[in-house]
């Protein structure tokens, strides 16, 4: 195989997201902290999938498409559909091939050398702070294996794939979290997987050509694999991106169509561009954020009917055809945090926010959902609090893509807390996001939970079953139950005399199972205040925060 | 022909001031229990304040009437006075409708009404800003246009308990934003357009009296300063203690909120009071 072609490059790919479909609970496992949060795997293969989905759209099978296509439309799937910041990194790889293949019909061997090039550096500038020994790492390696070769199309897959394979086993020595927890980097392992994914479809191997038996320090349980349940992928498929929109435009006196133009510009403007007809009728179907412009553009060439407009109500779809400029209707600045429950919800909503975003299964929700979320708060900007550090970068790309979002970088609910209640809704955003990230440094988050593997972190030894507590990210303490390790990390927190303790119980547990921690706090630490607030929260037993 | 100025209870004025300064004070009516008393006349804070924390109760407030008005405008145009008549916000209160259409019933034209847009001692600061300028002499207009264009001198700061009162008794307007249950706050508001506005979210009481200082001191230099109190007079010491470094002590006002500002302030309210220099 000298080339791929564009259906080549669709395939390749749809079979490393099936790759990543059976080692996803493979990567789950590698999580370095054992907590039930943000799994690498799920997040991954999630973004795989949105990806994926965005080429079925862009390019059916019943036509020929270029890489440039197929590789674009994977990139904005991608894009969308991040969650995580691993999600975010292998967004911005893509991202990085698909600029790199922008004018190519097919991939020869040379193509992919650049592509790989362009989509590491994409990786490495989508972190703030790159760290070796992560998904980078292992993209990086693999890159670089493949400069400068005169090695055909599948051997420098191959390549490819070993590099990354070693750069794998190479990550624990270069992160020193890693080699304590005993694993390798999760994200690095879902970039072996999808490399090996697509290296099994070009080389048509009888055999599986992902081998991890001899990774060493590799912890995890395999999956059982077997074919892709294709039902799965649909019921769990994102929402589609914005407004699907259909409408037909008749030439009138005598003012032909021109198809090909209206086409053009509609696949510039908006998503899954479908555009049929004849120089009288004119049948659009386009997804887009702002139906407005779409429509107002299709006045200009003539009469509007059959105008269709989905995730709108009638009263607003009258509204959009109408073509009068959109007004926000909503606040001018809105906060919307991120949460997982209904008790955290309330809390959210109950201290004026607009909305709250809800993780998902992995507690990471996507860029998409992100967008999503602020476009419907109606305001007309939006400051997102992610609350959970690995939903930073997913915030950040969203903002990226939405000048009205805006980001204050919040690692926990209680750090949200404290960004909320500096807060002013009468302020501008920008000095609303100065106060807010100022307030950060001045709180110490507390986060109490069961701990869902045996390791050894940070000099504490774990047993599952065990309850863990974080000190602003740091593993802290093990012990037999949730109140000891919360009263135990609030103690090794600065609690100076005028200090403010906020104890946030979750679901499963009551103010009275938490009381006896707050006594004794004010017992040790006579003046303090301790707050007992009910947050409900679903994998926390306690939040809490020190300012 | 003096001027003579006219305010109402909601101005939560000390009594030696109001003596001091000649000034006539209508009383607006607070109502508890389908009982109607006169703010400040037949019911007093301490009472007040006991009804309020010991039964829950949550007691309404109505405008002096037109009848209330006409007979003190009566009273001072009969003495050969003219009358400058500032009042709470037309936002907050009704009570500027009322001083209208009794000057209407009068033929006043020796009558001026002023919507002060503020409410509680920074209105009681303007009046006494109103008064000073009514002692320079000049004619009532004169006297009221440079009132008017003072009026944006005056500030009001308030620390909450709870947003509870205001959100009950209809007042809260932009401050709506900081109202919850959840978590436990002292929300400080300002006074900005004849309403509530709000500032910030402090943990609690000791954060927030930081704060007070902290924002009445970034409107300094300070020509008056008064501090004000519902259920807690120490508090208040400190901070008229803490704010020392924009007036001496025996410079700052020390004010209590009536039975009007009561209804929708609440127990343990601290506020602070300025009016700049003019620059």
């Amino acid at each position: 195989m000298e080339q791929l072609r564009g259906q080549d490059l669709k395939q390749a790919f749809s079979a490393a997201t099936g790759c990543l479909e059976e080692y996803r609970d493979a990567v789950n496992a590698l999580n370095v902290f054992p907590v039930p949060d943000g799994d690498t795997g799920t997040n991954m293969l999630l973004t795989m999938r949105a990806a994926v989905q965005s080429v079925a759209e862009e390019c059916p099978d019943d036509q020929d498409h270029s890489v440039a296509s197929v590789s674009s439309a994977l990139a904005q799937g991608a894009f969308y559909g991040a969650r995580g910041n691993s999600g975010v990194i292998l967004s911005q790889f893509f991202k990085g091939f698909s600029d790199a293949l922008a004018d190519k019909e097919c991939l020869t061997a040379q193509d992919l050398a650049v592509a790989l090039k362009l989509a590491s550096a994409g990786a490495y500038k989508s972190v703030g702070n790159p760290v070796e020994g992560t998904m980078i790492t292992v993209i990086r390696m693999a890159s670089e294996a493949v400069q400068g070769s005169d090695q055909d199309l599948p051997s420098l897959w191959e390549t490819a794939y070993h590099a990354a394979r070693e750069a794998l086993e190479h990550t624990p020595e270069q992160l020193p979290v890693l080699a304590e927890a005993g694993v390798v980097d999760a994200g690095g392992l879902g970039i072996v997987v999808l490399i090996g994914g697509v290296l099994q479809w070009i080389s048509s191997a009888d055999s599986p050509v992902i081998d991890l038996s001899e990774l060493s320090r590799f912890r995890a349980a395999v999956n059982g694999g077997g074919p892709i349940d294709t039902g799965f992928l649909n019921a769990t498929l994102e929402q589609e991106w914005g407004y699907c929109t259909e409408f037909i435009i008749s030439s009138v006196g005598g003012q032909d169509l021109d198809l090909d133009r209206v086409r053009s510009h509609y696949l510039e403007i908006a998503l899954s561009t479908v555009v049929v007809g004849d120089e009288r009728n004119v049948r659009v179907h386009i997804h887009v954020e702002d139906t407005v412009p779409a429509l107002s553009y299709a006045e200009s060439l003539g009469v509007v009917s059959g105008i269709k407009i989905d995730n709108m109500d009638s009263q607003n779809q009258r509204f959009a055809s109408g073509g009068h400029g959109s007004e926000t209707k909503g606040p001018a600045l809105a906060l919307l945090p991120v949460a997982q429950g209904e008790g955290l919800a309330h809390l959210f909503r109950d201290s004026g926010c607009a909305d709250v975003i809800e993780g998902g299964q992995t507690m990471n929700p996507s860029v998409q959902q992100i967008l999503d979320a602020a476009r419907d708060t109606g305001a007309g900007d939006v400051i997102v609090l992610p609350n959970n550090s690995n939903i930073i970068l997913a915030a950040e790309q969203a903002a990226a893509a939405e000048p009205s979002i805006h980001v204050v970088p919040t690692k926990s609910v209680p750090q949200g807390v404290a960004a909320l209640l500096a807060f002013n809704p009468e302020g501008q955003w920008q000095e609303n996001v100065e106060a807010m990230t100022a307030v950060l440094s001045e709180v110490a988050s507390v986060e109490v939970t069961a701990a869902v593997r045996d390791v050894e972190l940070n000099g504490v030894e774990v047993t599952e079953g065990q309850y863990i507590a974080l000190l602003d990210g740091q593993l802290v303490t093990a012990v037999e139950s949730p109140e000891l390790a919360l009263r135990f990390t609030l103690e090794l927190a600065e609690l100076s005399g005028d200090a403010i303790v906020s104890i946030y119980y979750g679901a499963g547990k009551t103010a009275s199972d938490a009381q006896p921690v707050a006594a004794e706090l004010e017992v040790s630490f006579p003046g303090i205040q301790v707050d007992l607030i009910e947050g409900g929260q679903p994998h926390h037993h306690y939040l809490a925060s020190v300012e | 022909m003096t001027v003579r100025i006219v305010t109402d209870s909601s101005a939560d004025l000390p009594a030696d001031l109001v003596q001091q300064h000649g000034i006539t004070v209508l009383p607006c009516y607070v109502l508890v229990d389908d009982q109607t008393f006169k703010d400040g006349v037949e019911i007093k804070p301490d009472d007040f304040y006991r009804l309020l924390q010991a039964e829950g109760r949550f007691p309404t407030t109505a405008q002096p009437t037109v009848a209330d008005f006409q007979e003190v405008y009566r009273d001072l145009a009969g003495q050969g006075d003219q009358v400058l008549s500032i009042h709470v916000s037309g936002k907050l209160s009704g009570t500027l409708n009322s001083a209208e259409q009794a000057k209407a019933s009068l033929d006043g034209e020796e009558i001026e009404i002023v919507d002060s847009q503020l409410a509680s001692i920074p209105l009681g600061l303007a009046v006494l800003a109103a008064a000073t300028t009514a002692s320079e002499g000049g004619s009532l207009q004169e006297v009221a246009e440079k009132v008017r264009q003072g009026l944006s001198l005056h500030h009001g700061l308030f620390a909450l308990d709870t947003l509870e009162y205001l959100h009950k008794g209809g007042r809260i307007g932009k401050a709506r934003a900081f109202m919850g249950s959840v978590l436990h706050v002292k929300p400080i508001l300002r006074l900005q357009d004849g309403e509530a506005h709000p500032v910030e979210r402090p943990r609690n009481r000791e954060r927030a009296m930081r704060r007070l200082v902290e924002l009445a001191s970034e409107l300094a230099p300070v020509r008056r300063l008064a501090v004000i109190h519902s259920t807690d007079p120490d508090r208040m010491a400190t901070l008229k203690q803490d704010l020392t470094g924009l007036l001496p002590a025996d410079q700052i006002i020390e004010a209590r909120f009536g039975s009007t500002l009561g209804t929708y302030i609440g127990p343990d309210a601290l506020g602070v009071a300025v009016t700049q220099e003019p620059r």
